[in-house]
């Protein structure tokens, strides 16, 4: 085969187009075991040690460079637990936005990765609450439990461990016993817990105190998680990922306080941050020294791979892409790269984009690029991490439960970039967080932007009474959005009283968003592709030089090439948004085992089975199929089991395994 | 006083982006037509140097004691010097950077407290309750300002890794990663020199080169740092030799 055969054939399914880690969960990419082996023997020495001693404190900062493989060393961390069975649990928590809810991100990002499966559909959960009841068993048998708590554990655990919230161990032995998702929703913070009476905090009508509370609350949440844990004997490893994200002074100093408390007073976890190593030096600045001390007794650094390292992770991917049809490919990309890699040890994300470009790039190119080419580069890289991140969010709902945080930061963006909005500010409210001027025609209008995101009925009407006040102070030049989800807002006849303020609200002119599966993937993907530039995980190619992108190119692509619309605006001009019922679910209306048939039969006619989501789900569309594109991509993922999703330049491909 | 020297060596201590050097560093790095014409070697002793510099001195240079050494010092705000020592090194002790600055402990002590009454200096205690100092900038983090050893590249391929290395040393303070700027300021070779000895100790596998944040840092520092052979900007290294 010539050389222009095997980089045709590299270049339709390309292994190396993404650099990015995905997800340790999600993460099917081959593991270079001898690459910073060193670090990932202390993360279990550690962990060994917090299994020990469940009430230790220990804690680890792993250092690296952007692309050096840090989030790729959570998926090893993952795996290995994962061969040790139920042993340890992981989590995986993103980087925090608001300072005065840490605690309720911190549970957030708990739980869920402790729903997330693990063996034999299980989630962590299930092997948590497992343990307890096995540990429980086996104290009974050998006469460390008296016998008359035989049908009472809960009742045994509150006086073993008297400081446990007694609702945090009530839900969790109910959701034990039948197993209603919901209630994990009510542990995690996210659902009301009307159906589950009996905490008076959140009955404070006065919200800074119910923030206050609600807070406290889910600091006993994470409090009573590690009396669990340590009753079952079952670490839990807590990773802080992209922190990077984190620069703001107050929110590295809640970090920190996460931190102390997690090291101090929880059981049974061992918090390891994943840093930068200039990041780390903005954060030793800021962090009490007792916090920064117990990171840095565990110091890790990782570093870059080898001449033959590098010639593994190549390998590795085109394996796992064309299995026994790799070695051809090895050759050409080998002549590629020989004299490239020669020049030094370079980061694995280094690696992987040097044959990237090698793929890429056409082999008699009709001029050399320069710096007028730099501006279309950015945009072009931007578009294909843009249209990952997307689906991303898609085929995985659950990583991103509605969080007000995360939709406030992401709106905050994507008005900043907006030529025709200006002077965005966030107000210091609860639920009416943003406002900006906005050009309406030729006049600048004050707008504001209320959210609620969580199942809870009374934050929902405190979010709509907030914007019926800012509307009612100017009726006629003010504009005031309510932004909510699908999923936190139930329709009649349950919420009356927030579906009465709600008429009122838009008869005052309000606007009201309500985000449907399919819309609320632009805003998160927003915030996560926003992640991934404060990261460093985005790396540009500009005629001059190879940088990493900077949030100055986030904007420009914003600016020019984004094609999400959060928010209904058109011409410079603020239309309002059809005042329809409320969006209908697509995972409810669809016929799933007729689909499943369709998906089949379609990509076994494709080459290789496989085939691009968007033609996929034209395709589906044209057979009377209504499922919505974040609906197909999240549907092939749960289905891991006959389909996989590879990342491609625009959008994802989705084969038949 | 030859007017033409005293420009030249005020040209010398701009150039390198520096308030003062120590008169055997500048004898080094002066070029050798000046050397020459001021009858010195590049190994001429520190007294040799003074005599000869002495009267080229005007109202701009002065020659000043620091600690143990003598240096060319250019004359102005005290003050300021001062501020911009501790910009370059934050964190160094009151004791060590009065070792290093051409002040009689008198003025230092003078200076130091008026600096920090003034609000614009800080400090803070390390964990033996020493005291540290850092700037305090209006417009954000202090930016490092050069700070060259003044050494001239070193011929020998194995010297010049230990004078790296010393460098790096100094720098990295348990840190692990140094930054390429700072490394470039603080040994102050030529673009060329110090870029042909980074590659060449990472093609043998000595350093390891990192990406970073180039939006954490100044203009000036990224023209600092290093765009390798395959063009990806470098920011930071390690020392793996010893791995």
């Amino acid at each position: 085969m010539s050389r222009v055969d095997v980089r045709q054939q590299l270049l339709e399914r390309n292994p190396f187009l993404s650099s990015a880690s995905p997800e340790p969960w999600d993460n099917n990419f081959p593991d270079l075991t001898g690459l910073n082996k060193d670090v990932g023997d202390h993360i279990f020495t550690l962990l060994r040690g917090t299994r020990e001693g469940m009430r230790g404190t220990m804690a680890g900062l792993v250092l690296g460079e952007a692309g050096s493989g840090k989030t790729h060393m959570l998926k090893r961390v993952l795996d290995s637990m994962q061969e040790m069975g139920e042993g340890a649990l992981f989590a995986s928590i993103r980087a925090f936005l608001n300072p005065t809810s840490v605690f309720q991100d911190l549970r957030r990002g708990i739980f869920v990765n402790l729903k997330r499966k693990r063996r034999e559909h299980r989630s962590q959960i299930d092997f948590l609450g497992e343990a307890v009841k096995a540990r429980f068993h086996q104290d009974l048998v050998e006469g460390r439990v008296p016998s008359y708590y035989q049908d009472s554990l809960q009742l045994w655990f509150q006086e073993e461990y008297p400081d446990v919230d007694p609702r945090f161990l009530r839900l969790f032995y109910t959701y034990m016993d039948v197993k209603d998702s919901r209630l994990l929703g009510v542990m995690q913070g996210d659902i009301s817990d009307d159906d589950f009476p009996g905490n008076p905090d959140l009955k404070i009508d006065d919200f800074e105190s119910r923030d206050a509370a609600q807070e406290a609350e889910a600091q006993r949440a994470v409090l009573s998680l590690g009396m669990l844990l340590d009753y079952a004997k079952m670490p839990l490893i807590i990773c802080f990922d992209q922190l990077d994200a984190m620069s703001d002074e107050g929110l590295i100093q809640a970090w920190g306080r996460v931190s102390a408390e997690l090291i101090n007073n929880v059981y049974g976890v061992l918090p390891l941050a994943f840093l930068r190593s200039d990041k780390w030096n903005a954060f030793s600045a800021v962090l009490d020294n007792a916090v920064k001390d117990r990171y840095q007794n565990n110091l890790m650094v990782l570093r870059s791979c080898t001449l033959e390292e590098s010639w593994q992770l190549l390998e590795g991917r085109l394996r796992l892409y064309y299995e026994d049809d790799y070695e051809e490919k090895m050759e050409w990309l080998r002549t590629q790269l020989e004299a490239k890699l020669a020049v030094g040890d370079y980061a694995p994300r280094h690696v992987i984009e040097m044959a990237n470009r090698a793929i890429l790039q056409p082999l008699h190119p009709v001029r050399r690029p320069g710096p007028e080419d730099d501006r279309e580069e950015i945009l072009r890289a931007f578009a294909g991490v843009w249209s990952e991140e997307r689906d991303k969010v898609a085929a995985e709902p659950g990583l991103w439960p509605p969080n007000l945080d995360d939709l406030s930061c992401a709106l905050e963006l994507w008005l900043t970039a907006r030529s025709d909005c200006s002077s965005v500010v966030r107000t210091g409210q609860r639920f009416r967080v943003l406002e900006a001027e906005c050009l309406q025609g030729a006049e600048r209008v004050l707008c504001s932007f209320a959210f609620c995101a969580t199942r809870h009925n009374s934050p929902a009407r405190a979010a709509l009474n907030a914007g019926l006040k800012f509307l009612n102070e100017d009726p006629m030049g003010r504009i005031c959005y309510y932004v909510t989800e699908a999923s936190v807002l139930p329709a009649l006849p349950q919420w009356p009283k927030v579906h009465e303020l709600l008429s009122e609200f838009r008869n005052q002119g309000g606007r009201v968003v309500v985000l449907d599966e399919e819309t609320r993937v632009c805003w998160y993907a927003l915030l996560a592709l926003r992640n991934r530039i404060e990261a460093g995980d985005v790396r540009l190619y500009l005629s001059e030089e190879s940088r990493l992108a900077v949030r100055e190119d986030l904007m420009l692509f914003l600016r020019e090439r984004f094609e999400g619309e959060l928010l209904p605006f058109e011409g410079g001009k603020v239309e309002p948004p059809p005042l329809t019922d409320l969006p209908v679910d697509p995972f409810l209306t669809e016929d799933w085992p007729r689909l499943h048939e369709a998906i089949c039969s379609l990509l076994t006619q494709a080459p290789m089975r496989m085939m691009k989501a968007d033609f996929l789900l034209e395709r589906l569309r044209n057979q009377d199929f209504k499922i919505l594109h974040a609906g197909l991509l999240a549907y092939v993922k749960g289905q891991e089991e006959c389909f996989r999703l590879w990342p491609c330049e625009n959008g994802s491909l989705i084969q038949m395994v | 006083m030859d007017e033409r020297f005293n420009v030249e060596l005020e040209q010398l201590l701009q150039d390198r982006g520096r308030d003062f050097l120590s008169l055997s560093g500048v004898c080094k790095v002066m070029p050798s037509a000046l050397r020459a014409r001021l009858g010195l070697k590049s190994n001429s002793r520190v007294g040799e140097v003074q005599k000869a510099l002495q009267p080229h001195m005007g109202r701009n240079l002065e020659i000043r004691k620091a600690g143990r050494s003598l240096c060319l010092v250019r004359r102005g705000e005290k003050d300021e010097m001062l501020l911009r020592s501790v910009q370059a090194r934050p964190g160094k002790s009151p004791k060590t950077l009065r070792n290093s600055l051409p002040f009689t402990a008198a003025e230092f002590l003078r200076l130091t407290n008026s600096l920090l009454k003034e609000g614009r200096l800080r400090v803070e205690l390390n964990a033996r309750c020493e005291p540290l100092l850092f700037a305090v900038s209006p417009e954000g983090p202090p930016t490092l300002q050069p700070q060259p050893l003044a050494l001239a590249p070193v011929p020998d391929a194995e010297a010049e890794k230990a004078v790296l290395r010393a460098a790096f040393q100094e720098l990295e303070q348990g840190r692990i990663f140094v930054r390429i700027c700072d490394l470039r300021r603080r040994l102050g070779w030529s673009r060329e020199a110090f870029d042909s000895a980074l590659a060449r100790l990472r093609r043998e596998r000595t350093v390891q080169l990192h990406s970073g944040d180039v939006s954490a840092m100044t203009q000036e520092e990224l023209q600092d740092s290093f765009v390798d052979e395959n063009g990806f900007r470098m920011l930071s290294l390690t020392w793996t030799e010893a791995r």
